[in-house]
């Protein structure tokens, strides 16, 4: 999570949110959350669990 | 934490966004609708807890409350229902109390609220603390990014 903070204090163009899977059950359900961290970019789940910063930022970038 | 806090090279202030009526204990009232980037219509609201015992607005004010506690740069402040909050309770971690996309939706406990302070020690340096490389790619960027990234507190 910490790495999608960092992304977005270095660029006027990046949000980042931590969303509480548990707490939000309504949203978690359409964005088909079984296994956490679940990374969603704009809107479109992407992949779920850590993977290093290079990785990170090719993946979101792509 | 507090030694964290002490090194804050600048000040970073927590907005607690919550649900109307909610800062005062009383249900909130049917709001407009409205959606976000997913589609949820009308703002989704932590359910209460089996036992219904559990304010998780209040548990919130009452973490972000206590880390502002922890640092003299470290600020808290509660807003019902403020503009650009899809989900409440909710803080945004705002460097020298401006919006710069870094929220936390729901409330960090356990082991997600060590997530919460390491978005207020990264937001209290002057620097970012990524690669010069990764930063300059998100510098570069020509539009808009959104992440989200969906956790458990264990």
């Amino acid at each position: 999570m910490l790495l999608a903070f960092r992304m977005a204090l270095a660029s006027e163009r990046v949000t980042a949110t931590a969303i509480e899977a548990n707490e939000f059950p309504q949203l978690s359900q359409e964005l088909g959350v079984w296994a956490v961290p679940r990374i969603v970019v704009d809107g479109e789940p992407r992949w779920d669990g850590s993977v290093p910063e290079a990785e990170f930022l090719r993946r979101i970038l792509a | 934490m507090r030694e964290w806090f002490a090194e804050l090279e600048r000040p970073v202030e927590l907005l607690v966004a919550l649900k109307a009526g909610s800062a005062a204990g009383e249900a909130g009232d049917a709001r407009p609708e409205r959606s976000d980037a997913f589609g949820v219509r009308g703002p989704e609201e932590t359910p209460r807890a089996g036992s219904g015992d559990v304010d998780f607005g209040r548990e919130m004010v009452r973490v972000c409350e206590g880390l502002a506690e922890l640092g003299e740069r470290v600020t808290c402040r509660v807003e019902e229902e403020p503009e650009g909050f899809p989900r409440f309770p909710a803080v945004s971690v705002r460097p020298e109390g401006r919006h710069v996309g870094v929220r936390y939706d729901g409330l960090p406990w356990g082991y997600e609220l060590g997530s919460l302070v390491g978005a207020i020690v990264e937001a209290g340096r002057e620097e970012p603390t990524l690669r010069p490389e990764s930063v300059e790619a998100l510098q570069a960027l020509e539009s808009d990014l959104a992440l989200d990234v969906f956790v458990t507190p264990t």
